[in-house]
């Protein structure tokens, strides 16, 4: 690939003031979201919120580019000397990937030089719905994939204290088995499986059943490691592979589908945030129009892969950070590939 | 019928909005030659030009065209923003020229006297610097056959004697359509006259 087909672009993706914008803004965001007084435990997820607004402008600014280069005659020309559509698309593809690693990459500085305070827990906890599953069996549903190391935290009320002999504890089918002790904090660590599922399912054994323990459902967490600010490369890497598919969703939408550029950059948008919507308690829809089509948006959804995890952000983002499994990782580019393959060919201008 | 056109079209017909404009068209032209096609206003000479180029369906019982065409259409449009080298340097590389895209565009602002413009955005040009932009852009890449829609337009006398010396230089075969009276007949001889009878060259 030609630099002197890439550069038009990154220097059109740069404008004449993007590059002081970006470094400013991404410096404004890390004040605003790691000010040692307003939120120091929240404020990666609000920085990482802030800096997903850099990849959404830039759709839009690819979308945009795309339609001034039809207006400038250049879709012209690629028809008269790219006949078989394979340079400029390559082009489209790679541009806008180097500009959201550059822009990505410079928004992983300005958090290092925050000042927090020490003392920030290491960890977060977060409401879990538990269901009965039988008689003394209960499931707890994270509604999505949970990250590795999470532990379900659980406080149950006891009628009275075990007597002697007696070692309730809770149980799974797997084999693992962990002691209750009265005035403590039950602590359940997913397993692999599930963490993946996001489902945790445990029963009372007959000795704590014995001593009249209730679990206290509204009090149960689900506790996960908080990212650190050294994690940031990796977390704004995540942002990369979740936004990189829908730059090739737009030019698939203006090259074949004969769509404006702003148009399709909003499309892009809509089923990224699509992908990225994580409905925890999914709503009861009516039987109405408005509600069929919210069963088709939410039935949309669960075609895609779930790469919320990549997508994460803002308030309790840990819960979901890294949840996204390597087959959805995969099929989630292999989209944004098959989405770039099908943007190459001839194509005659408008 | 010679064996060593560039271009050859026989049975031609000219439509624009579902009007057929003229039919039974006959284009014949050498490597290296030059052809004039002449025709009123609204005749379908751009239509033809536009139409030979690929960037608009043509009817024809027979067309053999090279697969590289340089073309320069009578409204040019251009990213005003861009600068002239560097806009021409992503047009070779977008035909390909890899390595060499450079000196192609030099070679191309060399052809129409336009160096002195080459880091000159775009939108800073007059009418008749971008129409020499917009011949230098057909020329550039060296293709087989260039077309050039009305080339005469705008352009002063030194432009157009750049566009003389250009064809007289060049070793590719140029069509040129323009309306009879535009001072084209001097840069080549006319080898159709649209509405009238056909004629090979």
């Amino acid at each position: 690939m030609s630099l002197s087909l890439l550069l038009p672009w990154l220097r059109a993706f740069a404008g004449r003031r993007a590059w002081i914008a970006l470094p400013v803004g991404a410096l404004l965001a890390a004040l605003l979201a790691l000010d040692p007084v307003l939120g120091p435990e929240d404020g990666l997820g609000s920085y990482l919120a802030y800096a997903a607004l850099f990849p959404a402008v830039l759709l839009l600014r690819f979308g945009a580019l795309l339609d001034a280069r039809r207006r400038d005659g250049l879709e012209l020309e690629e028809a008269l000397r790219d006949p078989a559509g394979r340079r400029a698309p390559l082009a489209a593809v790679l541009a806008p990937a180097a500009a959201l690693a550059a822009g990505l990459a410079l928004c992983a500085i300005p958090p290092t030089f925050a000042n927090l305070p020490p003392g920030i827990a290491e960890t977060a906890r977060h409401p879990v719905r538990i269901s009965a599953a039988g008689e003394g069996e209960f499931r707890a549903d994270a509604g999505g994939g949970l990250p590795r190391g999470s532990t379900l935290l659980l406080a149950f009320e006891w009628e009275r204290p075990p007597q002697e002999g007696e070692q309730p504890a809770l149980f799974a089918t797997d084999g693992r088995e962990v002691a209750l002790v009265p005035g403590t904090l039950a602590r359940w660590p997913a397993s692999a499986n599930e963490a993946r599922r996001g489902v945790l399912e445990w029963g009372i054994n007959s000795d704590a059943r014995a001593a009249g323990v209730t679990l206290l459902r509204s009090m149960a967490r689900i506790e996960v490691g908080r990212p650190r600010r050294g994690d940031l490369p990796r977390l704004l890497a995540r942002q990369f592979l979740f936004f990189w598919p829908l730059f090739p969703l737009v030019l698939l939408l203006v090259r074949r589908g004969r769509s404006g550029g702003l148009l399709a950059a909003c499309a892009a948008l809509a089923l990224g945030g699509l992908a990225a919507a994580d409905p925890r308690d999914p709503p009861d829809l009516p039987s109405s129009p408005a509600g069929w089509i919210g069963r088709a948006v939410l039935e949309l959804k669960d075609l895609l892969p779930d790469v919320r995890g990549l997508a994460a952000a803002g308030r309790g983002f840990e819960l979901r950070s890294g949840t996204t499994s390597t087959a959805a990782l995969a099929a989630w580019l292999g989209l944004g590939v098959v989405l770039a393959l099908a943007a190459f060919g001839r194509r005659r201008p408008r | 019928m010679r064996l060593d056109s560039v271009l050859r079209c026989e049975g031609l017909a000219i439509e624009r909005g579902g009007r057929t404009l003229a039919t039974g068209l006959t284009l014949d032209l050498a490597p290296g030659a030059r052809g004039l096609v002449l025709g009123a206003n609204g005749s379908g000479k751009s239509t033809l030009a536009a139409g030979l180029c690929g960037l608009l369906p043509l009817r024809a019982a027979r067309l053999e065209r090279p697969a590289r065409i340089g073309y320069a259409p009578q409204e040019p449009d251009f990213p005003g923003a861009r600068r002239c080298r560097e806009y021409l340097r992503e047009l070779a590389a977008l035909g390909g020229a890899g390595r060499s895209a450079a000196a192609q565009a030099d070679a191309a602002l060399r052809l129409f006297a336009l160096e002195e413009m080459s880091r000159h955005r775009i939108s800073e040009l007059s009418r008749g610097w971008r129409q020499r932009l917009n011949l230098a852009r057909a020329w550039l890449g060296r293709p087989a056959l260039v077309i050039l829609d009305e080339p005469q337009t705008a352009l002063d006398p030194d432009g157009f004697a750049a566009l003389g010396r250009a064809l007289i230089l060049a070793d590719q075969a140029v069509l040129l359509v323009a309306p009879p009276g535009a001072g084209c007949e001097a840069l080549a001889p006319p080898i159709l006259r649209l509405g009238q009878e056909t004629a090979t060259r």
